[in-house]
């Protein structure tokens, strides 16, 4: 490019200069514009282009008509680095602004048109710039530039690019917008204030909320104006704000405010804050304000509670206490806590460790358990708990329910426990000590055997106690009702007890109830005697409503008394002399046994001293009997010798009792001289010792006592007061003493003193009356105590109640007294007869034996009429026996005046005179006619079942309890050929085939042993030698209390029987398998033209075939059924036993069926597999048997469920069908031998029924067990099971 | 097995029928058979013979089918044919197999399990 500019440098000076653009316009050519080259230019362009061109202001200018553009360096940064620069310098507006040009040719119109200048702050003007289009803001003028000719010629633009500053103002006004929008959005109440005023500038919602204002009347207004009543204590603060710039944070302020129409009390947590401007003036200040007032009320009364809480438990009547932290500082503790429990004073506790306070809680459970509190969160709660504490007065045992109660904080964790606590000690004690007592109470209930019972009788409940249960044998389980309690009653008592029952029951009565009866036990239905005691209680109505009592098993007391009574008849049929005697020694009385023995009679006897028979050498022993005698003691078999009339010194062994009156006064002795065999000796030992252990067991209880013998005053111990009866507590006086003494004993305790008062000891056995009127029998020993002029003093002792002991030994004397002389008085009349006057004395009982009235006289001529005359001959004859024999003894038949014909028994003994004439005879009479008819009768029941018996075709025999038989009927002697002394030397065995007789003597012995029914099929020998089958069955017979008597026995033939059912059976055998070979045939051809024919398209011939094989099977069944029936009934069915798998012979057996009758479905159920050691050909055929009847006797439905289930060492299969089902009735029978379930619909269907009899032996013979469960047309379940522990044992 | 290749069943029964029976269920099944209607001499007829099975009743008229099975076992050029018992007998299985017999089948039998004995029988005890 040429430079042209150069050649006209001197005018051309506005071009001049340094910059950019001085050189872009001076190098630019010109000539192409409108405007011509800048020689040409006009003057004013050229001052105005100097200005713009060396301004340092942004300067643009349009010139000209096309308005051609002109700018400085300052102007050109707003080009951009690429885009316009330097292209647009002398190009006309138009084109260098197309982008703006719409913008921009307005402005300069309105300046070309009128000249006036144009003013435009940060306007934004896009132009093109740095290859793109950019915005741009522009501060810029538009002003005219008037030519030389004052014309507008061209516009002058100058401007400022704003871009940036516009940009940041945009920034500035956003962020403003943003924390505005915060402002209002922001959860908690904002509110900003401008000026020392403070007027509300910006508030949010949340900050009206607050105050309850609507921003319209808040916005632009001071705030103490819209909010008068907060000024007093705000304004201060937001001064001090305002004034320092401090912020202020005021946490739950109280602010009382005016809103929803009220004054309310609230609280909140401020900040006041300075507004700071840009250049750190404060503006105003921003308050920030979160309301609280829920909170802090929750708080007050959290804290208004927690006072309570306090105040509660400080009062609280229950101990409490608050231990704090780890260390268990004790926080509180009210008073009862305090005082009670641990005995101290609140200094001595307060704040320290509960642990360091009572340090013996260490060696308890408590540290351990209040850490676990603590540490868990969790309540711990404890009943009854043992705890010792060490307060001021020492340490104390508790017993103490308490409570400890985790503190849990707001975090969650436990801070503190709260131990509430209630002593229960005297609770727990005092019921201990009832527990104990209780205890004690039961025991002796328990060892006194005392069995209670409690019965309402307005419900009908009965309640009996363990021993009263036991009593009965009634077992826990059994309930026990008043029907229960009837039916155990002994049918003989029933009508007895029932009567007493309700005579008790009567509300007219007093309601005791006291009776002795027999019950049936429970279990084996034994007797016992039982005494039964009670007292009904009647309601206010007079109504029964409580009948309680004991109940005491007496049998053994009941037993022993018989016992006495056989022991006394066993002495009296004995050969022991039997002597009663005086105190002073005379014989009162002298037996048959005493003659013998003595050689004396009773007349030499009788009124003489008894040292008659005395050897003079032991005279002395008399006296030492006679002593023992007089205060009560007996002399028990005392060894010694005696002499008999011919002066024989006899070893003898004598017992001497002593005899009282009934009211236990001894009128003198009893004397019993025997032969003292090894046994009675064993017996009576046992009689002695069993005798010393109830005095031993007794004789602990001894009372003590001291009697002052100047003052009569008396000590004693507790034991002495119990003895009479009297509270334990209470000292007793001699006098009190004696008014309890029995009348009839006075005398004896007196004769005691008096004794003493002698011989310094004092001994005395009386009885005493208890102030509930029991009688008692005490012992008491004394011995006095002198003093040094041996003048009594005091009087020592002891003292015991003997009354056990005493009816302990009078029940024996009783015994002893009854067998001596006291039977034969009671139950005898006695009699004597005059030989000479033929005048007849006799006694009351005498008279009532022979008919007559008590205050009757007969005469001897009168007593001889009552006699039965055909019994006066036998009369006469004995009597004229008599005379010469010296003694009667004879039984006639009497009739009395009411014609009553009775027995009796006369005996008596003949009284002769010096010269042996019979003066006189005495005797006894008693009545025999029960003996005699109870005699009859047994004979008669015996000759009957004698001739009941011989009649019997029947062998029939008795046995005794020991299984010897003592009885046989003539059929036995008719069948064996045997005399009756034949069998009674040979034997009964001898009669049993030799083979038979092991079993027949196992057998007996041990139905003998069991009391079971005896049942035996054996063989005896018939009198022509052949040997003959008999069913023999014995069976017990028992008395009434089921002790067995004897044993009758029957043996019927049955060899005939039992022959033809043999040949049945041998029948049977051959004739099925006889059968086998036919049907082998029959079966092979079937199968073999089924075979042929399989594919022929015949179906009837198919069919018939079918049908044929399938009545073989049935066939064929039947006769193994058959063949096995008779192996079991020979006992041949052998069984093979082998280890199987019971599931899999479970699946072959339905595959069998199901080949057989395709149409049902067979369901199994394997549960348990398990193996059975069993025959499992036998197994299969009765589950085949199970599962055909399932078949033939479900028509309808055609499912059949087979399951096997182990339980228990058991396996069992089970086969259901819901077929026709099987009444109850006949479901025990279905596995008996040829039995079948009966009915319309049962009719129809075929078989033998003797599948199921087969199986139920199968399975017998393999200890297993069979069953049906059924119900009519619903179906049945048959089921088998076999023991699994029997693996491989056989 | 003989020369055509079929296995060689030797029958005997004194039932006329079974032994008619037995034949046609072999043969339904291929085998070759010969019978025999007594016992007699039949250890030199089985020697003779040499069948692949032995297929005998236990009573055969008057003779006891177990000795002449265990006559068979003790004759070391035949013992090594198995015999199959047959018999209507109760516990004949037990004799029987006593006596040296491989197999046996109690009357009456289905068919099937007939032919299954005899099958296993001759693949048990190969010649």
């Amino acid at each position: 490019m040429a430079e042209p500019v150069k050649t006209k440098s001197e005018n051309l000076s506005f071009l001049t200069g340094k910059g950019e653009m001085h050189r872009l316009t001076r190098l630019k050519n010109w000539s192409a514009t409108s405007i011509g080259t800048p020689d040409h230019w006009p003057q004013s362009l050229r001052t105005t282009l100097s200005i713009i061109l060396n301004s340092k202001f942004p300067m643009f200018l349009w010139w000209g008509p096309e308005l051609l553009c002109f700018y400085n360096d300052a102007y050109r940064p707003s080009l951009g680095k690429t885009g316009k620069h330097p292209d647009i310098l002398g190009m006309p507006a138009k084109e260098a602004w197309p982008e703006i040009w719409d913008i921009i040719q307005p402005l300069i119109k309105q300046v070309l048109d009128g000249g006036e200048a144009t003013w435009s702050e940060d306007q934004l003007i896009p132009i093109y710039r740095n290859g793109k289009l950019e915005d741009v803001y522009w501060t810029f003028s538009y002003s005219p530039v008037n030519d030389e000719s004052g014309n507008v010629s061209g516009v002058l633009v100058t401007c400022n690019e704003t871009t940036q500053k516009v940009l940041i103002q945009k920034t500035v006004e956003k962020n403003e917008k943003k924390f505005r929008d915060m402002v209002l959005q922001a959860p908690v109440g904002i509110l900003i204030l401008k000026g020392p005023e403070y007027i509300a500038d910006v508030v949010n919602e949340k900050y009206l909320q607050l105050i309850d204002r609507d921003e319209k009347l808040f916005i632009g207004k001071p705030l103490f104006e819209s909010l008068p009543e907060v000024k007093e204590v705000v304004e201060p603060l937001l001064n001090n704000v305002f004034k320092t710039g401090i912020s202020f944070n005021g946490t739950e302020f109280p602010v009382m405010i005016n809103r929803h129409g009220k004054k309310e009390q609230t609280y909140f947590n401020f900040i006041y804050k300075a507004l700071l401007e840009d250049d750190g003036a404060i503006s105003g200040v921003i308050v920030i304000a979160n309301e609280v007032t829920s909170l802090v009320q929750a708080k007050h009364s959290l804290m208004e509670s927690e006072l309570h809480f306090r105040m509660m438990l400080m009062q609280s009547p229950i101990p409490m206490t608050i231990f704090r932290g780890p260390d268990f500082i004790i926080e509180l503790a009210n008073t009862e806590m305090l005082t009670k429990i641990w005995r101290k004073q609140a200094s001595e506790v307060i704040g320290k460790s509960a642990l360091e306070v009572f340090p013996e809680l260490n060696q308890q459970k408590y540290p351990e358990l209040l850490r676990s509190t603590l540490e868990s969160g969790k309540p711990h709660r404890d009943i009854e708990s043992v705890v010792y504490v060490q307060g001021n007065d020492g340490i104390k045992k508790f017993y103490l329910d308490y409570e400890y109660a985790p503190l849990i904080e707001p975090n969650g964790k436990a801070s503190g426990i709260m131990i509430t606590v209630n002593d229960v000690s005297e609770k727990v004690e005092t019921r201990k000590k009832i527990e104990e007592s209780e205890e004690r109470l039961s025991m002796a209930i328990e060892s006194t055997k005392l069995g209670t019972w409690d019965y309402h009788p307005n419900s009908g409940k009965l309640k009996w106690s363990d021993e009263c249960r036991n009593i009965y044998a009634l077992p826990e389980n059994v309930e026990i009702n008043f029907a229960l309690f009837s039916k155990l009653i002994y049918a003989e008592d029933y009508d007895f007890v029932q009567e007493e029952v309700n005579k008790a029951m009567d509300p007219s009565g007093n309601g005791e109830y006291d009776i002795v009866y027999r019950i049936l036990r429970y279990d084996d239905r034994s007797i016992r005697w039982i005494r039964s005691q009670g007292q009904v209680y009647f309601d206010t109505d007079k109504k029964p409503e409580r009948f309680i009592g004991t109940v005491v098993d007496i049998t053994d007391q009941k037993k022993a008394e018989e016992e006495i009574a056989r022991v006394a008849a066993i002495v009296q049929s004995s050969d022991d002399a039997i002597i009663s005697k005086t105190l002073d020694g005379i014989v009162t009385s002298w037996n048959t046994a005493s003659e013998r023995m003595f050689g004396y009679t009773a007349e030499e006897m009788i009124g003489q001293p008894i040292t008659k028979i005395i050897p003079p050498d032991r005279i002395s022993e008399e006296f030492d009997i006679l002593q023992r005698i007089r205060s009560g003691e007996r002399v028990n078999h005392f060894e010694t010798k005696r002499m008999t009339k011919d002066k024989r010194l006899l070893d003898i062994s004598i017992t001497v009792s002593p005899v009282k009156d009934k009211h236990g006064k001894i009128l003198g002795a009893s004397k019993i001289a025997r032969d003292v065999t090894e046994r009675k000796k064993a017996q009576q030992a046992l009689q002695e010792s069993e005798l010393r252990l109830r005095i031993a067991t007794e004789g602990t209880k001894l009372a003590t006592w001291d009697l002052n013998l100047q003052t009569l005053e008396l000590l004693h111990s507790p034991r002495l007061a119990e003895i009479f009866g009297q509270d334990q507590s209470k000292m007793l006086s001699l006098r009190q003493l004696r008014t309890q003494v029995h009348a009839d004993e006075i005398v004896h305790v007196e004769k005691a003193f008096a004794t003493a008062m002698k011989s310094s000891e004092q001994f005395f056995e009386v009885r005493i009356i208890k102030p509930d009127k029991e009688i008692r029998w005490i012992k008491t020993k004394g011995k006095v105590i002198y003093d040094e002029k041996r003048l009594p003093l005091r009087m020592i002792g002891t003292m015991m109640d003997i009354s056990e002991e005493k009816n302990v030994i009078q029940s024996l004397e009783e015994s002893k007294q009854r067998l001596s002389i006291a039977v034969g008085a009671a139950a005898l009349g006695t009699w004597e007869l005059d030989f000479v006057t033929n005048n007849v004395i006799y006694s009351k009982r005498y008279l009532e034996v022979l008919g007559f009235a008590e205050n009757e006289q007969p005469g001897h001529a009168e007593i001889l009429k009552r006699i039965h005359p055909d019994d006066l001959e036998l009369r006469n004859q004995s009597m004229t026996e008599a005379l010469k024999m010296g003694a009667l003894e004879l039984e006639v038949r009497i009739i009395l005046e009411d014609k009553d014909i009775r027995w009796i028994k006369l005996a008596g003994r003949v009284l002769y005179n010096e010269k042996k004439e019979a003066v006189r005879i005495l005797g006894t009479v008693m009545d025999i006619t029960e003996q005699k008819k109870a005699y009859n009768l047994l004979r008669e029941s015996e000759e009957r079942f004698r001739q009941l018996a011989n009649s019997m075709p029947q062998q029939v025999w008795t046995s005794d309890t020991k299984g010897n038989l003592n009885y046989f009927n003539q059929s036995v002697y008719d069948y064996s050929g045997l005399t009756k002394k034949e069998v009674e030397s040979l034997g009964w065995l001898s009669i049993v085939h030799p083979d038979d007789r092991e079993e027949n003597v196992q057998k007996w012995m041990e139905a003998i042993a069991s009391g079971e029914d005896f049942l035996l099929e054996h063989r005896f020998k018939k009198h022509n030698g052949e040997f003959r089958w008999q069913l023999s069955r014995a069976i017990p017979i028992k008395d009434a209390s089921g002790n067995i008597q004897l044993w009758v026995g029957t043996s019927t033939d049955i060899h005939d029987i039992k022959e033809a059912e043999e040949q049945k059976d041998f029948f049977i055998s051959v004739a099925s398998h006889e059968l086998k070979t036919p049907i082998t045939s029959i079966k092979g051809y079937v199968q073999i033209l089924m075979r042929m024919h399989e594919q022929s398209e015949d179906k009837f011939l198919k069919n018939s075939l079918r049908t044929v094989d399938k009545q073989i099977v049935t066939l064929t069944t039947l006769i193994e059924d058959l063949l096995d029936l008779s192996k079991i009934k020979s006992g041949s069915l052998q069984l093979n036993k082998e280890e199987f798998s019971i599931n899999a012979m479970i699946r072959e057996s339905v595959e069998e069926i199901s080949h057989i009758q395709p149409d049902y479905k067979i369901n199994f159920v394997a549960s348990d597999e398990c193996m059975v050691f069993a025959d499992r050909g036998r197994i299969g055929q009765v589950l085949i048997n199970f599962l055909t009847n399932a078949i033939k006797y479900s028509p309808a439905s055609k499912t059949i469920n087979i399951e096997n289930k182990v339980y228990s060492n058991f396996v069992t299969v089970s086969v259901a069908d819901k077929g026709i089902g099987i009444n109850k009735k006949d479901q025990d029978k279905i596995f008996q031998r040829f039995y079948r379930v009966e009915g319309q619909d049962e009719k129809t269907f075929p078989g033998f029924g003797i599948g199921l009899f087969i199986a139920s032996e199968i399975i017998k013979r393999h200890s297993g067990k069979i069953g049906v469960e059924s119900e009519l047309s619903k179906g049945s379940v048959f089921y088998f099971s076999l023991p699994l522990n029997n693996l491989s044992n056989e | 097995m003989n020369k055509t290749g079929k296995a060689h069943v030797l029958i005997v029964d004194d039932n006329e029928d079974i032994l008619f029976m037995l034949k046609t269920m072999l043969q339904l099944k291929d085998y070759s058979v010969t019978i025999k209607e007594s016992a007699e001499n039949i250890e030199a007829f089985i020697q003779e013979l040499m069948p692949d099975l032995i297929l005998m009743d236990m009573l055969l008229s008057g003779i006891d089918g177990t000795d002449v099975c265990r006559n068979l076992k003790q004759d070391p050029t035949v013992a090594a044919i198995p015999i199959v018992m047959i018999s209507a007998l109760p516990q004949a299985g037990e004799k029987c197999l006593k006596a040296g017999a491989n197999f046996f089948i109690g009357k009456p039998f289905e068919m099937n399990d007939f032919l299954n004995v005899v099958a296993t029988a001759l693949i048990k005890t190969p010649a």
